[in-house]
């Protein structure tokens, strides 16, 4: 008889089991530091292992998600706690990173390695420091696009040969794509989306849907983070990428220590490596930028200080999304 | 005839779920105003300021219902195929059918964008090539493209429910209509199912149900619906309090759908096909068109599975995806990638263990339940109760993973970075799923067979476990199948409630679409959809201790 309850019984006990391998696993005898972070896990997971091979005592333990999602589940984990579970974080979001340390959440830590950082990418309290730059180039597919036909600039592509050719991030879900439309907005003014729009774009949430398109020759043009297009061309993906003559979009990645961490000393060790000469020399073998004025970029590509950008106001930017969000919605419709 | 749920068990299960649902609701609405410390209601005016999201609700409605229709045809027909045809391949066909339900929703979106995309869609292109067409046949980036990829993910859920009430039909009313010379197709439609409404109706119900609140196709296709808006509202800076009154929006029409089905159900009694003097139903022998009827029921298994994983499957074994097909290009290393990926194994192992006990809790609670629902049904506190805990099915997971988050991250109850809190979610999102299921199933179960046992002197309990749970077993195992395997592949909650140690299958996998690799990306998704295959046939082994009848 009763099946059921042996059922749940079952459940029962699967359950208690799931808990207790989940706290097991948390608890050991090193220090662990949870952190989280927007970069890519196969750029971010090789400088937390470079990290615990040079401090066996310090785990990293590393939540890896786009951008509006790493974002989201702090302001849920503040409102709640009152402070971040994140020890440490590494964010590709300016405006949220430079809001959180204005509402005092994040520690300022004056380390030994902020002298050999460029000035433009550290902060002067030592609240956040970016140690990578991603930029935004475009890229196209070989495939489908000869060399010669490939858009050069930002405003080519506007031209109508490229109608039913082109793929963005979204930007209402994804914070690299709404920074991209802001950056165009700041750059062009809307006409440059109302363009676009008349060539019917796909866009999709996150790089992901993106550069499998992109790849795949059903959508054979974008703009996509530099790391990705490196990533699919070592892979011998039909891909290549031009960097918009106006300049690319800059975007650094902001590394922060949560105030309030009982892991603060792990935390500073942690955040003098990711600065080090040992952190950018990861960044650099995983084809990444690097922000050290001492040592050179990665290979085969410009130097950092020579990748023409186009300025980009982020604090006007994390001001006007939401208003950008909607315009952007009523653009794409007409 | 009333079995009242006097003992304490049955009310306190009831009431238990309600308040489990209730709960990360109720944070949604009430915890601005908490936080604020004063009565806060703009998000329900706010939501009307806001003409995209009203466009956004207008689409979601059409194609949810255009996706019920659809899913409920093609659905019923093949559950009809394989359970009361003898076609050859039944089990097989049902495996995948099933089986299929799996594919993540972005998955199963991008398979078709690289078969029916309009500038380089495998299918498109050979069309083009075999008919010499100027322009691509299909357009997957289209309302319709939509609709089709969602009846592909919805098809599984009406025909798992009719699956289950067609088993349990009664042979002795097709057997006097085919006795008084009937004709076969006469019998299917006057008979056979209209006998099964209640599951039908239930397949459907939770067809358009879960359409109201997918993500992942849409996201993927690029089409404006509320879930994907709410996604927008949840980016930085959040608004928490919009995405709060969209969902709340999107809840009408899940309870207008539901008090239309109490409704056609109400007349009670009429679709009691289970009673005491039952045998069997005889399939329908279809002789020479066997085969035929055969490869009808196999175009759904091709559409749904076969020409979509073998455009994963293909990548999968690929070491460039995009690259010129060679045998140069095939490779086994994003296998060995899984192997060796502590993340991806640890989310595997992680969505068995919270999909099984989120199944297991969710088929035990909604048998009582869905019990207490049906034999009940005048009572208006059943009916409320019946509608409260439908409603999370039609809010967007991350929705409710949000309302958890802000319940359990602080004391007197922890459960945020554990993975409680993702089976929590998963019960909370896909009890529904068990609660139709059995709802429908205990309908066609006359209270008759209850009644005998009492007036031997047993107790309601004991006619209960005894009477009534064997009598539903097999629905209670396709219960369990059909809560399990959309927890393995949900991704919206798992994904908002991840923090390291916790994370599910379904996390790992499009974290490595973004990072990896898509085709790392496409074996993840084989391996999932082998799993659910696997663990099918393992529950269907499972029979009940004392065999009724």
């Amino acid at each position: 008889m009763n099946v059921a309850i042996r059922g749940c019984f079952f459940a029962c006990g699967m359950s208690i089991l799931a808990g207790i391998w989940s706290m097991s696993a948390a608890s050991a005898e090193t220090t662990e530091i949870q952190f989280y972070t927007t970069v890519p896990r196969n750029l971010s997971e090789p400088l937390a292992q470079k990290f615990t091979e040079l401090n066996p005592d310090i785990k990293v333990n590393i939540f890896q998600a786009g951008v509006e999602t790493v974002l989201e589940k702090m302001r849920l984990e503040a409102r709640g706690t009152g402070r971040f579970q994140a020890d440490v974080m590494w964010i590709e979001e300016p405006a949220a990173i430079r809001q959180f340390a204005d509402e005092g959440r994040l520690e300022a830590y004056q380390s030994p390695e902020l002298k050999n950082v460029s000035a433009a990418y550290r902060d002067p309290e030592g609240r956040f420091v970016a140690n990578h730059v991603a930029f935004i180039f475009i890229m196209y597919s070989t495939k489908k696009i000869q060399p010669g036909a490939a858009p050069k600039s930002w405003s080519d592509l506007t031209d109508t040969k490229f109608a039913g050719q082109l793929v963005f991030s979204n930007p209402q879900v994804s914070g690299t794509g709404a920074a991209i439309v802001s950056a165009m907005v700041q750059k062009f003014g809307w006409p440059f989306w109302e363009g676009i729009a008349k060539l019917k774009p796909v866009l999709v949430n996150g790089s992901q849907g993106m550069t499998s398109l992109i790849i795949q020759g059903e959508r054979p043009v974008g703009v996509m983070q530099d790391y990705t297009i490196a990533d699919a061309m070592q892979k011998k993906q039909p891909v290549n990428f031009i960097v918009p003559e106006e300049g690319s979009l800059a975007m650094p990645a902001y590394f922060a220590i949560a105030r309030g961490t009982p892991k603060l000393e792990a935390a500073k060790k942690f955040y003098d490596f990711m600065i080090s000469k040992d952190g950018a020399e990861v960044l650099m073998r995983l084809g990444m930028y690097h922000t050290r004025t001492d040592l050179p970029g990665p290979e085969g590509r410009p130097p950092i200080a020579d990748v023409k950008t186009i300025p980009f106001d982020w604090a006007q930017h994390a001001r006007e999304k939401p208003a950008m969000k909607a315009t952007f919605a009523d653009v794409m419709d007409k | 005839m009333t079995i009242r749920p006097h003992s304490v068990a049955a009310s306190s299960v009831c009431l238990l779920s309600a308040a489990l649902v209730l709960l990360p609701i109720a944070w949604l609405f009430v915890g601005p105003s908490v936080e604020s410390g004063t009565l806060n209601l703009d998000f329900l005016t706010a939501v009307f300021e806001q003409r995209r999201l009203l466009h956004a609700l207008t689409n979601t409605l059409q194609a949810s219902f255009a996706t019920a229709v659809c899913a409920t045809i093609v659905g019923v027909m093949l559950a009809f195929l394989v359970v009361r045809t003898d076609i050859p391949f039944r089990k097989t066909i049902s495996l995948l059918t099933v089986g299929s339900f799996v594919t993540s929703s972005y998955l199963q979106a991008f398979a078709y964008v690289l078969l029916l995309g309009p500038n380089a869609g495998v299918l498109n292109v050979a069309l083009m090539r075999l008919f010499h067409l100027e322009e691509a046949p299909f357009d997957i980036y289209s309302f319709w493209g939509y609709i089709f990829v969602a009846s592909l993910e919805a098809v599984p859920l009406v025909f798992m429910t009719t699956v289950s009430a067609l088993r349990t039909l009664d042979g002795s009313l097709e057997n006097s209509a085919r006795i008084l010379g009937a004709s076969a197709w006469r019998i299917v439609f006057t008979i056979s199912l209209p006998l099964v409404a209640p599951a039908i109706g239930a397949g459907a119900l939770l067809a358009f149900i879960s359409t109201l609140s997918l993500y992942g196709a849409p996201a993927i296709l690029g089409i404006r619906v509320v879930p994907t808006e709410i996604q927008g509202l949840l980016g930085f800076p959040a608004r928490f309090d919009l995405a709060a009154g969209v969902s709340l929006y999107l809840m009408g029409p899940a309870l207008l759908g539901l008090l239309l089905y109490q409704k056609l159900m109400s007349r009670s009694g009429r679709f009691v096909t289970v009673t005491g003097r039952w045998g069997p139903p005889e399939p329908f022998r279809l002789g020479a068109l066997r085969w035929p009827t055969c490869l009808l029921g196999f175009s759904f298994v091709v559409v749904a599975v076969l020409l979509p994983y073998s455009v994963l499957g293909y990548a999968s074994l690929s070491k460039a995806a995009g690259a010129v097909p060679s045998l140069d290009n095939l490779t086994l290393d994003n296998y060995a990638f899984i192997l060796r990926d502590s993340l991806t194994l640890r989310g595997l192992g992680n969505s068995v263990i919270a999909s099984l006990g989120a199944a297991l809790v969710a088929t035990a609670l909604a048998c009582v339940i869905a019990f207490v629902e049906v034999r009940q049904r005048e009572r208006p506190a059943v009916r409320a109760l019946g509608a409260l805990l439908m409603l999370p099915f039609g809010i967007p997971s991350v929705v409710i993973a949000i309302g958890l988050i802000l319940a359990f991250i602080r004391p007197p109850l922890v459960l945020y970075g554990t993975l409680w809190i993702i089976g929590l979610a998963y019960l909370i999102k896909f009890l529904p799923i068990a609660i139709r299921t059995l709802a429908a199933v205990f309908s066609q179960i006359d209270s008759s067979l209850e009644e005998a046992s009492r007036i031997v002197g047993a107790s309601p309990t004991t006619t209960f476990v005894r009477i009534s749970i064997p009598l539903v077993w097999s629905s209670m195992v396709t219960a369990t199948v059909l809560v399990f395997i959309p927890c393995f592949r949900e991704l919206g909650a798992s994904i908002i409630l991840a923090t390291p140690f916790n994370e599910t299958a379904a996390f790992a996998m499009i974290t490595a679409w973004g990072a990896v690799s898509f085709e790392v990306t496409c074996a993840i998704g084989v391996v999932m959809l082998a799993i659910t295959l696997v663990a099918q046939m393992l529950f269907a082994r499972v029979r009940p201790a004392a065999a009724f009848g």
